[in-house]
């Protein structure tokens, strides 16, 4: 952490591929977590240890979060792994700068490892996953119903009258601006990450960089505050990409259900 | 004036504007939160979690215009 910037450096390239200090920061916390995880799931008993109860008391609440948000235990179940994984990466890759000497590794003059979430191409690969995911589920349960969502022809059709026809034009530009919303999702489930990190990261930097005086005691409490926002954005990071997923699913599923409804009511 | 100090300058307001509005809202939802916990305090096990992420997004406008900050100090 010796100076700030913003851009991801290139420490080298792989042929064509310019590997950053971000990449090596992420495949270091990907190696952490599986390493973690082997060596506990190795002395998983019905008698748990403590590292097993700290693990599945993680997964209950996940869990829990996802069955509330999507309604059924079989989709939270084909959910669990990918959020699960998603709020480790986030939450191990926050604390990364408690590991010791690790900005003491230097390559030609540069630190090797960065914090990964503090290089914002991580946030925006991670929010682009789950909108894709977000997307894609939502278009395999209900193609026609999920494109409604977005450009809604079928008030017009219905349309009878002036004031009808007024509504359906509403709801057509609502569908518009769903679309704008999508991609601000994108934007704005990164930045609330990055933007958290980066700032207690400069914080520090800022706090360090005063005087003589302010290098070893004055900075802990920043430290403290960093920890503990490191650990809210993990947690809301994966809320809310929950929050986005199930809303999405549940717009291209409420309209079928209807018409389910219906259908059963028209054959009574 | 310089260009140096029109980016600080921006910088600041940017930053200083922003953070009025997510300021008031997150003391909104932290008030209510508390007054829900005053009434029942039993459910604030519930509440906490929910009055984090909701915080959370309050404060997402103070995060953009902290991040449009940092690009103008680091990046142009």
């Amino acid at each position: 952490m010796s100076d700030i910037t913003l851009p991801a450096r290139i420490i080298f390239s792989l042929g064509p591929v310019p590997v950053t200090d971000g990449f090596l920061g992420a495949v270091l916390v990907s190696v952490t977590i599986i390493g973690l995880f082997i060596y506990a799931t190795r002395s998983f008993g019905l008698v748990p240890t403590r590292l097993q109860m700290v693990l599945e008391m993680i997964s209950d609440y996940i869990m829990e979060q996802l069955k509330t948000a999507f309604h059924s235990t079989e989709r939270a179940e084909a959910f669990f792994p990918f959020f699960m994984t998603m709020l480790l990466f986030i939450f191990v890759a926050n604390q990364f700068m408690f590991v010791p000497f690790i900005f003491e590794l230097t390559y030609n003059g540069f630190d090797i490892f960065r914090q990964p979430t503090s290089d914002f191409a991580q946030p925006i690969a991670l929010s682009l996953m789950v909108f894709f995911i977000s997307q894609w589920m939502a278009f395999k349960i209900s193609p026609l119903n999920h494109i409604q969502n977005f450009i809604s022809v079928k008030p017009f059709l219905k349309a009878r009258s002036l004031m009808e026809f007024f509504t359906a034009s509403i709801e057509a530009f609502v569908g518009l601006l769903n679309i704008v919303g999508e991609f601000a999702k994108i934007v704005s489930l990164a930045a609330r990450l990055f933007g958290n990190v980066f700032a207690g990261n400069v914080m520090v930097a800022v706090i360090i960089g005063l005087g003589a005086y302010t290098q070893f005691i004055v900075p802990i409490p920043f430290l403290i505050l960093s920890v503990f926002s490191g650990l809210v954005q993990a947690f809301v990071f994966m809320l809310l990409s929950v929050q986005f997923v199930a809303i999405s699913i549940d717009g291209a599923m409420d309209d079928e259900e209807e018409e389910i409804v219906g259908k059963a009511v028209a054959t009574t | 004036m310089e260009l140096e100090a029109a980016r600080l300058i921006a910088a600041g307001i940017c930053m200083g504007l922003g953070a009025i509005g997510s300021g008031i809202g997150e003391g909104h939802v932290g008030a209510a939160a508390l007054q829900a916990i005053g009434r029942n305090p039993s459910i604030s096990g519930k509440i906490i979690p929910n009055m984090i992420v909701a915080m959370a997004i309050t404060e997402s406008t103070a995060i953009y215009s902290l991040v449009i900050s940092l690009i103008i100090l680091f990046v142009i």
